[in-house]
């Protein structure tokens, strides 16, 4: 799709045009909490995924205020564990606001015995800790940054006056250590890990048809992407947004990629089509390419709405909320100067999609 | 974006060659000085144009202009312009870089008039002007800029000014592209005259498209311009020996000389500066603050750090005027020395010897300073005190050294380079109205108040607050300071506090009634300042609205942000 003349969407890109001439590490004050809890409207979390060696996947929301549909922007915290066999366990445990606390200053978050805290020191690369131990779900988890934090931009996008959506990345890529909780099982861990934090002012659903989100991890590069596809509002607009890291630097950092969407396929599941092949391509500087082999969640999420939120979304806002998180094979092509080093190895991204991508 | 079509279109209009729709090229012209000032979230980089390109001919222009009326496009033009101002409105705007455009077409000697196209620069015509015993009045952004640009399009303000008036004055006819595309001469050369009047027989049209500030490049192309001459009847030329970036004369040029004047209160200085224009005196002249002052005593920062910090010149050298006196004759000028030396002795100042003094002086007379709060009103009691001083001499080379620095700055135009960068990096400007002498020093006082909290804090350089630069105007009749600053380009906090400077003047100079400052033109500017001035504003949208009906010119630094501009680049800003 291409971006339309006359669009009220405004990203933060520093320039010129889409894309930041200077990329500048994150400070911690980013990571901390930016909206008033219990404010009308605003929505902010913290999110952290590990893929380990185990094969389990964990994902962990610290929310300030959940934007998911029939959570009210409460906060509390949500974790989803997903096994080696492909059985899922999710579960939001909301807590009230004397439980649930977040510093401004940095990444410090406690929602009853849970937390999150942060350290770095000068020069260094920043150190996470998660906590979460919750109705047979748990984790104590040590995330050790590779890459530095990035935000496109300013970090912000303005959809007119619908709205806003900030979006940092404090690391794309982390070694994790320590324990999961699943049952009575406690199972040391290891893997890769990834952390990002949102705030907006607006629900979702109400501009955005779809978005597409992943990462690349290879040998020598870390790459971060997003394709949010705006509704009509918005005059269709797409925003963009990828990082590229070599080693522990970001060296790119840009809205202005092509992103190709190919071998649409409907999935029962999620009751969408999904593209099998994306490719992603920033002229004379980068192309990545991922195709899907297995498709690890596809869901309907109209299924974990109340049967009230359900008939809203499908039969008034016609709705139809979809999910895919998949596995590809990807190869990638980054060319700096006469250099030019391609890499290959398999990945996890993801779809939600309120209406078709096709 | 242009399509392969359009792109066609346009490459067929000046030649493959000169359209560059390329990245690198158009992320070259999305960085101006001081571009973090029009937007909020102080970005450096500006709309990235559509295009660049790089006409050769008015007609060219023309049939640019003529796509731009059919396409959603807009033309911005410019020359030599790194600033702001000239910076793209908006992504859908072509920006047309003039600087093929670099012919001297004509000089006419006895007539005093040249015509010349957009990219010839002050310094350039100036040069070969000398040859024929001319010169030409340039504006104080340096002898780098377009004479074109500051007669017909933009401002108009320089230290020659004193005897060569505002430039838009000198302004003797204009070739124009106009918004529809159609070619226009203006004044005698359109009726097939010669150029020495921009106004023809018939309702003159000069305030239209030059008026007081100027257009900006938002109402057409000015392609050619007829420029009023003034007589230089010194050297032809001049070697200098040393190197950059201090470069030395190696002897003074005849009939020209540089006299750095001390005051010791506002009152003298202006009335000094009244009459050093009534008796035509004052071929140039800068009212010097402290601080660039000692700027031009020293080499480098370390050397301007330590001589600020003896406080001699804050005491010294608030007021300071610094005249070049050129005589048409020998004669002439020993006339205009005499007159100037007994103008200053009236006003009761001091003449300081053209002289480099070494840096220790300075430590060794510090303590006396520090026991007076004006000690220059004593010195100037003292009898025969010019005499004594004028007695004072160190060697030849130092004599040459600190007059190279004022010839530069005075007669060659190259201020900015010594002066507006080298302490911090980064420099704004406010206020600067065109008024009376007495009120450049009204607005030079104010400003300096509101820049103090952000000295004292530690955000802006310290300059002793008081950096109002600027000179009198057509003999005294008018005067013009602006509140000149520096702050550090590399730090936010910085580039903050000094778009907070900049604001609060904007609404303390409507407050207190201190005239249309620099910075007022384009939209969110004319919208603040019109309703204070005769709703001038609402008849710069009309002149637009009338003149370019389809927006094929970005007018965002003219009548406000363009028709055509996407929703987001029609914010506010506030420009330094």
């Amino acid at each position: 799709m291409i971006n339309k003349a006359g669009s009220m969407v405004k990203e933060g890109w520093t320039g010129p045009g889409s894309r930041d001439a200077t990329i500048k590490p994150l400070t911690l004050v980013e990571d901390g909490l930016h909206i008033d809890i219990g404010a009308k409207g605003m929505y902010e979390w913290w999110y952290f995924d590990a893929h380990f060696e185990t094969g389990h996947t964990l994902v962990v929301f610290f929310h300030a205020a959940n934007p998911n549909p029939g959570m009210g922007g409460k906060p509390g915290v949500e974790i989803v564990l997903l096994r080696p066999d492909g059985k899922k366990t999710h579960a939001f445990v909301p807590y009230g606001k004397p439980d649930f606390t977040a510093s401004r200053d940095k990444a410090d978050v406690k929602a009853g015995a849970n937390y999150l805290r942060v350290e770095q020191s000068e020069g260094e690369l920043p150190r996470y800790e998660i906590y979460i131990n919750e109705k047979d779900l748990g984790c104590h988890l040590t995330y050790r940054a590779e890459v530095n934090g990035w935000k496109p931009g300013t970090g912000v996008s303005q959809f007119g006056n619908l709205g806003y959506f900030a979006w940092v990345v404090p690391f794309a890529r982390a070694s994790v250590e320590g324990t999961i909780t699943d049952g009575s099982n406690t199972i040391p861990v290891r893997g890769v890990g990834y952390h990002d934090h949102n705030w907006l002012n607006f629900q979702f659903p109400t501009i955005i048809d779809y978005w597409m989100w992943g990462r690349i991890y290879s040998e020598h590069y870390t790459m971060s992407y997003a394709f949010i596809q705006c509704n009509k509002k918005m005059d269709n607009y797409a925003v963009k947004v990828l990082m590229l890291a070599e080693g522990r630097e970001a060296i790119l950092s840009t809205g202005e990629f092509d992103f190709i969407k190919q071998d649409f396929e409907y999935n029962p599941g999620a009751k969408h089509s999904y593209p099998k092949k994306l490719t992603i391509r920033v002229p004379d500087e980068l192309e990545a390419n991922l195709v899907v082999k297995e498709v690890l969640e596809a869901e309907d999420m109209l299924n974990n709405f109340s049967p009230v939120l359900r008939f809203i979304a499908k039969n008034i806002l016609r709705l139809k909320p979809g999910y895919f998180r998949l596995a590809s094979d990807f190869d990638i092509k980054v060319t700096r100067g006469a250099k030019t080093v391609k890499e290959t190895g398999t990945t996890l991204h993801e779809i939600v999609m309120f209406k078709s991508a096709e | 974006m242009l399509t392969v079509d359009e792109l066609k279109e346009l490459k067929d209009i000046v030649g493959e060659e000169w359209v560059k729709d390329d990245l690198p090229t158009r992320d070259a012209y999305s960085i101006y000085y001081n571009s973090s000032s029009l937007n909020k979230e102080d970005k450096l980089w500006t709309a990235r144009p559509a295009a660049v390109i790089m006409p050769k001919t008015p007609e060219e222009i023309s049939q640019l202009t003529k796509f731009c009326n059919r396409k959603d496009f807009m033309l911005k033009p410019f020359s030599t312009g790194w600033i702001t101002s000239s910076a793209p409105g908006s992504r859908k705007t072509i920006l047309l870089d003039l600087k093929r455009m670099d012919k001297i077409i004509d000089i006419d000697v006895k007539n005093q008039i040249a015509v010349v196209e957009p990219y010839v620069r002050a310094i350039d015509l100036q040069s070969e002007l000398w040859k024929h015993g001319l010169n030409v009045h340039a504006v104080s952004c340096g002898g780098n800029h377009s004479i074109l640009a500051s007669t017909a399009a933009a401002w108009g303000y320089g230290i020659t000014g004193a005897s060569m008036g505002y430039q838009a004055r000198n302004m003797l006819g204009v070739e124009w592209v106009m918004p529809s595309g159609e070619i226009l001469t203006l004044g005698s050369p359109g009726d097939g005259a010669e150029w020495f009047s921009t106004d023809g027989p018939g309702p003159g049209v000069r305030g239209l498209i030059r008026g007081f500030q100027g257009t900006f490049g938002g109402l057409g192309t000015f392609t050619k311009v007829g420029v009023k001459l003034y007589r230089w009847d010194s050297d032809p030329e001049y070697e200098v020996h040393g190197g950059s970036p201090k470069y030395v004369l190696n002897r003074e040029l005849p009939n020209l000389g540089v006299f750095i004047l001390m005051f010791p209160s506002k009152e003298q200085i202006t009335d000094a500066g009244y009459k050093l224009g009534e008796a035509e005196c004052n071929y140039s002249d800068f009212r010097m603050p402290a601080f660039f002052i000692a700027l031009g005593f020293t080499d480098n920062n370390l050397e301007l750090k330590q001589l600020w910090s003896t406080g001699v010149f804050q005491k010294l050298a608030r007021y300071v005027l610094t005249v070049c006196v050129h005589g048409h004759s020998k004669k002439e000028y020993q006339w205009k020395v005499k007159a100037l030396k007994q103008i200053v002795k009236e006003s009761g100042g001091l003449i300081l010897p053209m002289q480099q003094i070494p840096l220790a002086a300075f430590d060794i007379v510090k303590p006396f300073f520090k026991m007076f709060k004006n000690p220059l009103k004593l010195i100037t009691k003292i009898p025969f005190i010019q005499e004594i001083t004028d007695m004072m001499k160190t060697s030849e080379e130092m004599r040459l050294k600190l007059l190279t620095t004022a010839f530069f700055i005075l007669v060659r135009h190259a201020n900015n380079s010594q002066g507006g960068f080298r302490a911090s990096s980064g420099m704004f400007t406010s206020v600067g109205a065109f008024d009376t002498w007495d009120m450049g020093f009204e607005q030079a006082d104010y400003i300096a108040g509101v820049k103090r909290p952000a000295i004292e804090k530690g955000l802006i350089l310290d300059d002793g607050g008081d950096l109002g630069s600027g000179g009198t105007f057509d003999f005294g009749h008018l005067g013009y300071i602006e509140g000149i600053g520096e702050y550090s380009t590399n730090d936010p906090e910085s580039r903050k506090a000094t778009k907070a400077i900049v604001e609060e003047s904007l609404h303390g100079t409507i407050e207190r009634s201190l005239g249309l400052p620099i910075a007022a033109f384009g939209g969110p500017m004319n919208q603040l300042f019109g309703p204070h001035c005769y709703n001038y504003h609402e008849m710069i949208m009309k002149i637009k609205a009338k003149l370019d009906p389809n927006s094929s010119y970005d007018s965002w630094t003219y009548s406000g942000a363009s028709e055509k501009a996407f929703p987001d680049e029609k914010e506010g800003y506030t420009f330094f």
